[in-house]
């Protein structure tokens, strides 16, 4: 059986944890800045 | 006064004022005999048969029109500010909450006597043993989430969203009684015997001992200190 | 303590997430590019490195808030709310990339987006409930009757596990469904297991930066004058 082809979702996949986390982690630092 | 006649001095002061205005009541019966007739439009006859669907619709109804009766629980202390009169009164949080408890388990078990017949009415459902058991269940199940509700009604009633939140809240609390409730029904309608849901009973009794226990517990963190 | 000091803490938190998401990309690297495909499942099993350590540091964060609630209840500490807050926040952006990477893992590799199986369905419920937990919080000014609420629902969250847990796994073992859901394989082979343990730190760095540098933004804010 060959190796499958799906890529794309792990693409989307990894794209997602980084948007979310980074994300998240600017959120933080511009309320730390809002704060200040 | 002792705890016990508490509880049940509020439990039958809440019930008196709902058969007065009967509001909480018609509300929650008029949304369980909704529900119950589109769901039986909601399918293709010919694909979909009433005894498959029954199940999950009466649990779904049972649980649903529970919510809508729980919600007007406290809005009645909130509105006329009689909170703060039930707090002075010489009777204990645990009793406040027994009382509540008590009253809106009755309200939910009322809406679901209401239902029942309607229901075998509506899915066909033959009169047994089994149907019998399965009233059982929802008892079961309502002593379980209506314990749950009954302490986050009470803090749910101080917030904008009250009649959005309860809901959103309880969800989550009532998966475990409505997935067991179905699971048991479908196979007392199906003529299974009891002895085949005995583990989905102790399932159901075990919920109840620890919710009651834990909203007795807890409820007096949502009363004022 | 005094506003300065509450800066301190964010600015710590800050330093530890901005290291944590160094190593979350160094992950990524070590993931996609220095570990082996798995021959059945394909590139897509890759997903596992990210989705299982978000998982479980989704389902930690909400099981400290039921720890930190009962604290609280006890002690009256605000800073034992304080740490509620920021979990619960925390374990929501976890449960967000879970959530998402659940079912772009299980498509591909089992041909279906969904699966009702006890690890999905509590971090979907626990999810739900710390929304609506998130949005009493906001409904409710004074910081007592907050903190005592969210300690309520914090602490019937975490009894709520074990029922859910096990209610839907006596759901799946009567209807065996033709998939199983594992996050981990039995046995990975070493290439794999150091990736999925690497990823696992990040992650758990990640939880503790996020926590830190929340907390101190809460306390802060707690604190503010009026």
């Amino acid at each position: 059986m060959n190796t499958p082809d799906n890529g794309g979702y792990l693409v989307a996949a990894y794209s997602v944890v980084a948007i979310v986390m980074v994300g998240y982690a600017v959120s933080l630092w511009r309320r730390y800045r809002a704060g200040k | 006064m002792t705890a016990f006649r508490g509880a049940l001095a509020i439990a039958a002061k809440d019930l008196r004022v709902e058969l007065a205005s009967r509001a909480a009541l018609n509300s929650a019966v008029t949304f369980a005999v909704l529900v119950l007739v589109i769901f039986n439009f909601a399918r293709d006859p010919g694909q979909v048969s009433l005894q498959v669907l029954a199940p999950s619709v009466l649990w779904v109804t049972s649980a649903f029109a529970g919510v809508v009766a729980l919600n007007r629980s406290f809005v009645m202390e909130q509105e006329r500010g009689a909170m703060d009169g039930l707090l002075l009164a010489p009777i204990s949080r645990s009793a406040i909450y027994f009382g509540k408890y008590l009253a809106n388990l009755a309200f939910v078990l009322t809406v679901n006597l209401v239902l029942l017949p309607l229901f075998i009415l509506f899915f066909n459902v033959t009169l047994s043993t089994g149907l019998a058991w399965v009233a059982l269940l929802l008892v079961l199940a309502a002593a379980g989430y209506v314990a749950i509700g009954t302490v986050l009604a009470a803090m749910t009633v101080r917030t904008r969203f009250a009649d959005l939140m309860l809901p959103v809240l309880l969800l989550a609390f009532l998966v475990p009684p409505v997935l067991v409730g179905v699971q048991a029904t479908t196979r007392l309608l199906g003529g299974r015997p009891v002895g085949e849901i005995v583990g989905w009973i102790r399932f159901l009794a075990v919920y109840d001992v620890v919710f009651i226990t834990l909203g007795w517990l807890l409820f007096p963190a949502t009363m004022d200190e | 303590m005094t506003p300065s000091q509450h800066d301190t803490l964010i600015r710590r938190g800050l330093w530890l997430t901005a290291v944590a998401l160094v190593g979350l990309g160094g992950v990524f690297v070590q993931a996609l590019l220095r570990t082996p495909v798995e021959r059945w499942q394909g590139p897509a099993q890759k997903i596992l490195y990210v989705h299982a350590p978000a998982a479980t540091m989704s389902l930690m964060a909400f099981a400290l808030v039921g720890v930190a609630s009962m604290g609280y209840l006890f002690l009256r500490d605000s800073r034992l709310d304080a740490f509620a807050e920021a979990s619960a926040e925390v374990g929501l952006a976890f449960g967000a990339v879970m959530l998402t990477t659940g079912p772009l893992w299980a498509r591909p590799v089992w041909g279906t987006w969904w699966q009702w199986e006890p690890r999905l369905t509590l971090t979907l419920l626990l999810v739900l409930l710390f929304v609506g937990y998130r949005t009493m919080r906001t409904a409710i000014e004074d910081p007592e009757d907050r903190a005592r609420f969210s300690a309520v629902i914090g602490i019937m969250a975490l009894v709520l596990v074990p029922f859910v847990h096990l209610s839907v796994y006596l759901f799946r073992t009567i209807h065996p469904q033709p998939v199983v859901f594992k996050p981990s394989a039995p046995s990975l082979p070493w290439e794999m297991l150091r990736t999925f343990i690497g990823s696992m730190v990040a992650f758990l760095a990640l939880y503790v930066g996020f926590v830190t540098t929340r907390y101190g933004l809460g306390r802060r804010s707690g604190a503010a004058p009026s």
